[in-house]
């Protein structure tokens, strides 16, 4: 009975992690951050506060596990734990490996970092470190825990000219002010933890996009140039072709992305009225989100306790 | 397959005269056109040739041993004379000479190499992409002045 209660909250998870990924559909690019944060975290919550049922003391008069019923219970507690624990060591070692990478990165020329911290004093944020790597290929991304640092490469300081090159600043410092490189890996890791749920491969995608969506506007806001950083996108475009980039690299914000995602970051730069994010609607759906699953998510699994039958019930100072 | 010896490539002329010179491209093609496996000697090269070419059978068998030198003849003697057999199809012939080019390319200029590969395939999305950068270019005239 174990095990049908925790196929039932699978069941449960899987519905909210869709329902997210419908409700992202509606809500306007742009806005879905937060949004999509919540469709990645409340499939966690769902199946979290279920295989808790486990743990002595916190649900109450649980039936005991024996049989077949042990059996399954375990086996399916252990692919989930064994889906998180193998979330967890897989993005906290893309977290060492990035810092690697950017310890490997070589200093840039002064004259370049006068111009990013010209463009952060217009942004009136702290400069951050900034690295270069020495490829031909076209690349900007943002990352490091401790100490954010924006990473370009030789090319675009050689092909970009100069308000290129400050609309791409601009666009990392955005990234840098929302903290989008540690949201990202918060969100990786929420998507790696239930990989097996698509909800969450599409809130992830989301995520993403919107990041990218919301750091242009912050950026155009920053420079006052639309069209600079419309360039920008369509040399990296021409140059790099549509791609994700390496897969370390595309775990973290980047001035790129798939052929959709340019497309749509070029028509709102090139678009008459300069583009806009509303960051409040959003956090409000997610806050709306979190309440509607941190409120019924207690509900439903005791419904589901009493159905399957579960002679189990949780505590009345678990209900919220 | 032997070692094939190609160093220079004169990307302005046709076909295989990328690699070979014009008299070793002719004598090529002559050996190409035998039935596979099927020898040739110098004389009937130098018969074959002549009548467009009026070259001394000299120039023709040193020519002949340069191109088993650089690997594309493989040589037998058979009294009288040597027999001169294909030691690479057109082909692999052809395949190596790209394989040569492109491999020089990327260990030189591996980034900007893939990226006029990339430009190759996609022609129409680079095409637009270079009209829009256009367009954007002379829009940002008036960004500038603002």
């Amino acid at each position: 009975m174990h095990t049908l209660f925790l196929l039932a909250a699978l069941l449960a998870a899987a519905s909210v992690s869709g329902l997210g990924a419908l409700l992202l559909r509606a809500t306007p690019p742009g806005e879905r951050q937060s949004p999509a944060l919540v469709v990645l975290a409340a499939p966690v919550f769902v199946l979290g506060l279920a295989a808790s049922h486990a743990i002595p003391g916190v649900w109450t008069a649980c039936a005991p596990l024996i049989g077949w019923d042990r059996a399954g219970t375990v086996a399916l507690l252990s692919a989930q734990g064994g889906s998180a624990v193998a979330a967890l060591a897989l993005n906290l070692s893309r977290l060492v490996l990035v810092e690697r990478l950017l310890r490997a990165c070589r200093a840039p020329d002064a004259a370049v970092l006068d111009r990013l911290a010209a463009v952060a004093r217009r942004a009136r944020q702290p400069a951050p470190a900034l690295r270069v790597l020495e490829t031909g290929g076209a690349l900007a991304v943002t990352g490091g825990v401790m100490r954010p640092t924006i990473v370009v490469s030789t090319w675009l300081l050689e092909r970009l000219d100069q308000r290129e090159l400050e609309a791409v600043m601009a666009h990392e410092l955005a990234h840098i002010a929302r903290r989008d490189h540690l949201v990202r890996w918060l969100g990786e890791l929420l998507r790696d933890a239930t990989v097996y749920l698509p909800g969450g491969w599409y809130a992830l995608r989301v995520l993403r996009r919107d990041q990218e969506l919301a750091s242009d506007v912050a950026a155009v806001g920053i420079t006052r140039r639309p069209l600079a950083m419309a360039s920008s996108l369509v040399k990296i475009w021409r140059t790099s072709g549509a791609r994700d980039g390496a897969p370390l690299l595309s775990s973290l914000p980047s001035h790129g992305g798939s052929a959709d995602l340019f497309e749509e970051r070029l028509s709102r730069l090139l678009a008459p009225e300069p583009p806009r994010c509303s960051r409040w609607r959003g956090r409000l759906l997610a806050g709306a989100a979190a309440l509607s699953v941190g409120g019924l998510t207690p509900r439903v699994l005791a419904t589901a306790a009493t159905v399957t039958p579960l002679v189990c019930s949780l505590r009345p100072g678990m209900m919220f | 397959m032997s070692e094939l010896d190609i160093t220079t490539l004169y990307l302005h002329r046709p076909g295989i005269r990328a690699a070979l010179g014009d008299l070793e491209a002719e004598i090529m093609e002559l050996v190409w056109q035998r039935p596979s496996g099927q020898g040739i000697t110098v004389r009937q090269i130098w018969e074959e040739l002549h009548p467009r070419r009026p070259l001394m059978y000299t120039t023709i068998m040193n020519t002949m041993t340069r191109l088993a030198r650089k690997g594309l003849l493989e040589a037998e003697r058979k009294e009288p004379a040597y027999v001169y057999r294909a030691a690479v199809m057109k082909d692999g012939f052809v395949d190596r000479i790209i394989g040569e080019a492109l491999e020089g390319l990327l260990v030189n200029f591996g980034e900007a190499t893939a990226e006029q590969i990339r430009r190759v395939s996609d022609p129409a999305l680079q095409e637009r992409l270079a009209r829009l950068l256009d367009e954007i270019q002379l829009r940002r005239t008036s960004e500038e002045t603002d």
